[in-house]
């Protein structure tokens, strides 16, 4: 009897046993969901270019000789709220959400047009743009407007990629420095720099100032880019013209992994063939130039098989104050591309002549406001692909949004042949997804 | 004097037992010189009845019945009746004392040789042992009256007292009294009761000038059967102790009797510190009877303090001029101390002479142990090869000054002062702080922290050497379980490399690891306390030692053991108590260790337990019996089957093979393990200890699935995600119940011993030896090699995340502000690998387990729930957000939980990019640890601090208070009278203010506590004193103390008996 029982409950168990085992089993997550929060970041002080500087110097000399330096400079910035930038060393830092600080050299070395829409400090940053060839230079201005000190480690790349060791400088907080490419990488006609700042980051801007000979040829400052990406729109270059006073205007391009790229240009009288420069295959870090064709104001496409970054150096050119027959003196404008999702919508305006450049990635309506309010200060109706330059009418220092899908840019010209581009900057007032939940710190 | 002239009256005094008194009787009728009277003297009857007490009819002898409480009161009520002759000797006899033929005749030598005898007292022997001595006379010791005996207990007569004459006391059963001497000192003081009245007697017949002398040749046979409380002679299981407290305190009785005035009352504090001193060595030996009898002695005297003052005047009054021999006689404090030594090491000496091994037995024994060091040895270099291979590279870290961290310890360099003030006061001060349930976890960490090196060096060699220790720990209990040595080694490998183990580890979770090494010590402290070890078996067929007896030392070293295992694992208390039960009910004759074993696992968990008990029924009431104190981390779902094959976690993928490899060997050794235990079940070899560790492996299973599928610790700020149980305690459990069963049944068949019927011999000679243990051990031994290869394979990952790091954790600058006043907590924003930000507060340098977790306070109160139970604490992951974010406003919040630092590594720079931006942070510091952010005190003025305790005052402002974790004091000037206290810590009842020694009322006010101070200036104190938390932990205490004294391995009378 007991040993029929026995044999029962060992039946019973070879069942139950197995069936429990096998009977998948999940821990209780501990009762804790992560917090989902959206924030919108407080405004952080941005930080601007600062003035045009002589890269070695004034040369003083009479009226006979040539002067390098100029006393006919007109420095102005224009800020959207709050007041207006405050010197930080080289650079300068203003509370106000967007600013644009332009200033006009009207002789000497650095004679022309440079504008810089000023930006908030960031820990990664592109610029696509200077040189240190032969008469050139490219002064790179660092500005630490946060109460946090920062360390930067720059990259210089080249034709032949990025030149090694990079540099570091560190930075007090609110400070600002500067250093003369040229001395750290001389003799790269095309060049590209990545600054990555720890702590609250930086503004980067490079001064790209060009002589050739005694001639001015140009000055501009080089805005932040936007980061790489595999399509890129540069809006508002030109006009070309190889053949004529103003030279052709050029694109740069770099590409951190390298990657065969491919270019189209929209002129506002519709498509430009490119001949010969439609595609190009560049080498990871390797930065070049390529002139672009005879036309008028457009708007560059550059789709590309890795992240890429293009700007288009646009010049005009003009009859020197001094020199000989024949000779030209020119003043040029960086352009960045900007990726077709773009989010940069706002802009402060400048005195002289602005004008909305602008492509559209799709049909659409663009609208410029001034920021803040309602007040619609242009409308145009744009089929997908189409290009515009149209002249906005406002008071300087009208900050201005643009809604709509395009990708722009303010150009700014001034007589006798100045020029320069103010970037959009995005004003970075949208809540952003945080995760948070508690974990204990641990090195 | 003549012989002749000697009067001898006999005076046999009985209490009613007559199976003594017959033969005491008998023994009288024998002696060559009879007494001249005889009289029998029955206590306690009016008319006593011969036939009762077994006198014969013919016996020429006066039968009295008296009422009196002593011996000598019954004596000297026969003596009123009957008129003293000449030359009158009393011979006084006890009922058990039975004189040996012509005792009396050579008692009566000694007065013809020594005119001053005045009392001759003859050898006590035993009873049934006449050749043993019991009483050769005594002395006591000149302060206390300790009676120290000149014979050492149950010595065996050689004639070596044959020379003793003078004596300070005899026994005076047997002893012939002078009757004019017992007149004149009144016969003996009654206030001794039944103890010490002869030393007391004899003493003062010194002192009149009177003679005691020992007649060593006169023997009488004593069975001091009050003292053993036997009531014939047949009882031979009664024991003295019964009586212990009363002859302890007639000794003390006779210290303050004869005892100068003025010294009285310092021997009465010598008394109370000797008793408690006696008390807790009592303890130490583990009798319990004892202790209380140490304690009762005092207790006894006290009650017979109002007879002190007439026998001290009894003392006095005997004067004579012998004074100087008396005190001569008295025992020197070097005679005490070997009289000591004599009864309490005697015994056990006796027990080691009696299991010396023979001489035959030595050799063999010497061999065994030879083979037994060159295995252990094998065994731990294997054991130490593997842990070095594994977790070799953590020491050199270790022993430059880095700490093995991980997710689940924090920081493990943690000072024993924040040990020992986690454990003391209660209040975890972790995060925002919280009142804890108890303090267990600290207290195990405690000696860790107290080491050279302290508790980051202990913990990382701890972890590091944990494989060679678990070898260790297994090797000495599978020797309780089988002498077999490969038995041994494969045993205690398994145990080393045991899957569960390794993932502990590597994981940090401390507890499962320290379970995993002290579970076998249990084990084989619970197998020594009920005498049920294995023993060395001899060629000869016999067993060494041939005795087991069993333990109460290992008992309480098994209580300790169970009190650390269940500190250690809490999930593990109520099956390891339900098998103590198991274990007392099974263990007949060792009830009372086993029934010990779990008592202070049990008061150390008193307040779990409480909660548990008060909370029955509800929901989730049984939660505090599965949480984890110590470093705990939520682990990846397991099958229950994964659990039987002892895997808890997926481990590292194996080097070099493809995935069905990896299967084969992540489950290999489980599998083996368990086929093993069934091919033992089956095989119907040992059958008890097999199924005893299938049961065990049972037990194990469920607690592993049980603490997998359970919350054993709810999430808190200051950075514990929640974890569910790890079910590593109980998958050790399980293994050392599947190694049991394996091992009891490759125990070889006992060898027939000599003696054995020639049948039984001849049917063993006839079955041949099986193969099937040795193809099993070979097997085993593969199946392991082969995991141990795999597992220690150099470069492969052992998985979990503990590795070496820098102690100090935060940068210095935040370090310093968390530790010097005024006190503030620091905020950490660490963004995890997929981008959430892990946020912990901060109170110490570095998040840490190590102190254990809070779960509740002492009366089962949640204090700290899951955020969304309370506000105030809900708030910090919500700025905890706004930070990471960037955003405005979280600071205030901050400021009002003293949080006064924000610090964020400085590989993050997004996070630092977005803090940068908040307005009221300043940088401190920036630095390879981190980025430091002050956060300012307020809008209006940046240079206030935030602290966490603090005097707010509308018209003056904020002020800091000193404070440590759970206390501060301060001396506050004047002030408005609407100044309040603010402490940033959560409520509760423990939290205590007082101004100037009043008690301030409190109140909560947005989730803080704050106290109004309404006088003017004066001292204010704040303190954390849970009353609730401090018994219990008290009790703890007494516990441990209680079973640490106890686990003192000093030997005693158990060694008496014993069991074969």
């Amino acid at each position: 009897m007991m040993r029929t029982v026995g044999w029962v409950i060992a039946a019973l168990l070879a069942v139950a046993v197995p069936a429990y085992l096998f009977t998948p089993g999940n821990p209780p997550v501990a009762n804790f969901d992560e917090g989902h929060y959206d924030i919108v970041p407080a405004d952080a002080v941005s930080g601007c270019a600062g003035n045009l500087a002589l890269p070695v110097g004034a040369s003083v000399g009479d009226t006979d000789t040539i002067s390098s330096g100029s006393d006919d400079v007109r420095f102005s910035a224009f800020v959207s709220d709050a007041g207006a930038p405050a010197s930080i060393g080289v650079a300068t830092a203003t509370d106000a959400v967007a600013a644009t600080t332009i200033e006009r050299v009207g002789s000497g070395d650095l004679a022309g047009l440079g504008a810089f829409s000023c930006s908030e400090p960031q820990t990664e940053t592109w610029l696509l743009g200077g040189s240190t060839a032969l008469g050139e230079s490219s002064r790179l201005v660092l500005a630490n407007p946060s109460p946090t000190p920062t360390n930067v480690e720059i990259t210089v790349y080249g034709p032949a990629g990025p030149i090694d060791p990079p540099i570091t400088r560190a930075l007090a907080a609110e400070s600002s420095d500067s250093l003369l490419l040229e001395g750290i990488a001389p003799d790269l006609g095309s060049m590209a720099v990545h600054v990555a700042a720890d702590a609250g980051g930086v503004v980067a801007a490079i001064q790209d100032s060009r002589l050739d000979g005694f001639l001015p040829v140009g000055t501009d400052w080089v805005h932040p880019s936007d980061p790489p990406a595999t399509s890129m729109v540069v809006p508002g270059i030109g006009p070309s013209d190889p053949e004529g006073i103003d030279g052709p205007a050029v694109v740069r391009l770099f590409s951190p992994e390298g990657g065969f790229i491919s270019m189209r240009l929209v002129s506002t009288a519709g498509e430009v063939l490119l001949a010969g420069v439609g595609g190009v295959t560049l080498e990871p870090g390797e930065v070049i130039e390529v002139d672009l064709p005879a036309s008028a104001v457009g708007t560059l496409l550059v789709e590309a098989t890795s992240p890429t970054l293009a700007a288009v150096r646009s010049s005009v050119g003009r009859e020197p104050d001094e020199g000989l027959e024949g000779d030209v003196a020119r003043d040029f404008a960086w352009v960045n591309g900007q990726s077709a999702e773009s989010t940069r919508s706002v802009a402060v305006t400048t005195h002289y002549s602005v004008t909305v450049a602008a492509y559209a990635t799709a049909d659409t309506t663009m609208r410029v406001f001034r920021w803040g309010t309602d007040e619609l200060l242009m409308e145009r109706v744009l089929a997908e692909g189409e290009t515009i330059e149209a002249p906005l009418r406002v008071d300087a220092g009208t900050p201005v949004m643009v809604e709509g899908d395009v990708v722009w840019v303010l150009r700014v010209a001034d007589e006798p042949g100045y020029v320069t581009t103010v970037e959009p900057i995005d004003p970075d007032d949208e809540a952003r997804p945080v995760t948070v939940r508690p974990g204990p710190y641990v090195p | 004097m003549s012989p002749r002239k000697a009067y001898v009256r006999a005076i046999v005094v009985t209490r009613g037992r007559p199976e003594y008194l017959a033969r005491t009787i008998e023994a009288i009728t024998y002696q060559g010189r009879q007494p001249d009277a005889w009289h029998i003297v029955a206590v306690g009857a009016d008319e006593p009845d011969r036939e009762q007490l077994g006198i014969p009819e013919a016996l020429d002898v006066e039968l009295t019945g008296v009422k009196a409480r002593t011996f000598g009161q019954a004596v000297s009520a026969v003596l009123e009746s009957v008129e003293p002759e000449e030359h009158e000797w009393l011979w006084l006899l006890h009922d058990d004392s039975a004189p040996l033929p012509d005792a009396l005749g050579e008692l009566l030598a000694i007065p013809r040789k020594r005119r001053r005898a005045g009392v001759v007292g003859p050898a006590q022997v035993r009873w049934d042992h006449v050749q043993r001595a019991v009483n050769v006379g005594v002395t006591v010791s000149a302060v206390s009256g300790r009676r120290v005996s000149y014979s050492d207990l149950d010595d065996l007569d050689q004639g070596q007292h044959h020379t003793r004459e003078d004596s300070l006391a005899v026994g005076l059963a047997g002893a012939i009294v002078k009757r004019s001497l017992w007149d004149k000192l009144d016969g003996t003081d009654p206030a001794y009761g039944r103890y010490g009245d002869s030393a007391d007697f004899c003493r003062r017949a010194w002192r009149t000038g009177a003679d005691v002398v020992l007649a060593p040749k006169a023997r009488v046979r004593h069975a001091q059967a009050a003292m053993y409380g036997r009531s014939d002679p047949a009882d031979t299981d009664s024991d003295h102790r019964s009586t212990y407290a009363r002859r302890r305190a007639a000794e003390w009785y006779h210290g303050f009797a004869w005892a100068p005035a003025w010294a009285v009352p310092l021997l009465a504090v010598w008394m109370l510190v000797a008793s408690l001193s006696r008390a807790v060595l009592r303890v130490a030996s583990s009798d319990l009877r004892m202790v209380s009898a140490e304690l009762r002695a005092p207790i006894v005297l006290a009650a017979s303090m109002p007879r002190l003052a007439a026998s001290r005047k009894r003392v006095a009054r005997a004067t004579g001029e012998a004074g100087v021999v008396e005190r001569s006689l008295l025992a020197s404090g070097i005679d005490v101390m070997r009289h000591m030594r004599a009864r309490e090491l005697g015994s056990y000496e006796q027990w080691q002479a009696r299991n010396a091994p023979k001489d035959v037995q030595r050799r063999e024994l010497s061999e065994l142990a030879t083979r037994r060091w060159w295995a252990f040895g094998a065994t731990m270099l294997a054991a130490a090869a593997f842990a070095g291979l594994l977790f070799g590279t953590w020491l050199a870290p270790l022993f430059r000054g880095d700490m093995i961290a991980g997710t689940a310890t924090g920081s493990t360099a943690v000072s024993w002062a924040d040990m020992w003030q986690r454990t003391w006061t209660g209040w975890a001060d972790a995060g925002l702080g919280a009142p804890a349930l108890d303090g267990t976890w600290a207290a195990l960490m405690l000696p860790f922290a107290a080491l050279p090196g302290g508790l980051a060096v202990s913990i990382g060699v701890l972890l590091t050497a944990s494989p060679l220790l678990a070898a260790a720990s297994a090797w000495a209990a599978i020797g309780s379980l089988s002498r077999n040595l490969a038995a041994r080694a494969l045993g205690a490998l398994a145990w080393a490399s045991a899957p569960t183990l390794v993932q502990s580890v590597s994981d940090g979770r401390i507890g499962a690891v320290l379970v995993h090494l002290l579970l076998p010590l249990l084990a084989l402290a619970m197998v020594r306390a009920v005498a049920v070890q294995a023993r060395d078996q001899l060629d000869g067929g016999e067993v060494f030692p041939a005795t087991r007896p069993g333990s109460p030392t290992a008992a309480a070293a098994a209580a300790f053991l169970m009190a650390c295992v269940t500190v250690a694992a809490p999930v593990l208390l109520v099956p390891l108590a339900l098998a103590t039960v198991v274990v007392t009910i099974a263990a007949r004759g060792f009830r009372r260790f086993a029934a010990a074993v779990a008592v202070p696992s049990l008061v150390l968990h008193g307040a779990a337990l409480a909660y548990t008990w008060t909370h029955r029924g509800e929901p989730g009431w049984w939660r505090l019996l599965v949480r984890e104190s110590g470093p705990a981390l939520p682990s990846d779902p397991a099958a229950n089957w994964q659990l039987l094959l002892g895997i808890a976690q997926q481990p590292p993928d194996w080097p070099g093979l493809v995935a069905a490899g990896d299967t084969a060997l992540t489950y290999l050794p489980g599998l083996a393990l368990l086929a093993a235990a069934f091919v033992a079940l089956a095989s119907g070899r040992s059958p008890v200890p097999v199924r005893i560790g299938w049961a065990i492996a049972g037990m194990g299973l469920t607690v592993a699935i049980v603490s997998h599928h359970t919350v054993a610790l709810q999430p808190t700020v200051d950075g514990v995600a929640g974890a569910n149980g790890w079910p590593g305690a109980g998958l050790s459990v399980m293994m050392l119940g599947f190694l049991v069963a394996v091992i009891a049944a490759l125990r070889p068949a006992p060898k027939p011993q000599v003696g054995l019927t020639t049948r039984t011999i001849a049917l063993r000679e006839a079955r041949p030896p099986s193969p099937v243990p040795a193809v099993a051990t070979m097997l085993i031994a593969v199946a392991l090699l082969g995991h141990l290869v795999a597992s220690a394979w150099p470069g492969r990952p052992f998985g979990g995340d503990m590795h070496p790091a820098d102690p100090q954790v935060l940068p210095l600058v935040a370090a310093l502000d968390l530790a010097t006043d005024p006190k503030t907590r620091a905020l950490v924003l660490n963004r995890d690998e997929d981008g959430a930000i892990a946020f912990s507060v901060l109170t110490r340098d570095g998040s840490t387990a190590m102190l254990g977790y809070g779960h509740l306070d002492s009366r089962g109160r949640v204090q700290q729930p899951d955020r969304y139970d309370n506000g105030s604490i809900a708030v910090l992951d919500q700025r905890a957000a706004v930070l990471a974010g960037g955003g405005e406003g979280a600071l205030e919040a901050l400021r009002r939980w003293g949080i006064g630092v924000v610090v964020v590594p400085a590989d993050d720079t997004a996070t630092v990019d977005q803090l940068s931006r908040v307005p009221g942070l300043v940088v401190m510091a920036a630095s390879d640890r981190g980025f430091t952010w002050r956060v300012v005190g307020s809008t209006e003025d940046t240079d206030a601090r935030v602290t966490r305790a603090r005097v707010e005052d509308p018209e003056l402002g904020t002020d800091w208070l000193p404070v440590d974790s759970a206390s501060g004091r301060v001396a506050v000037g004047p002030g408005s009278a609407f100044r309040t206290v603010v402490l940033a810590v959560p409520p509760s009842d423990s939290w205590v203010a007082r101004f100037n020694g009043e008690e301030l009322e409190s109140r909560s006010e947005r989730g803080q506590l704050v106290y109004r101070i309404t006088q003017s200036t004066g001292l204010l104190v704040v303190e954390y004193h849970d009353s609730a938390y401090r018994r219990w932990w008290w009790a703890g205490v007494a516990a441990l103390a209680w079973i640490a004294l106890s686990a003192i391995p000093l030997h005693d009378r158990r060694f008496r008996r014993e069991r074969p």
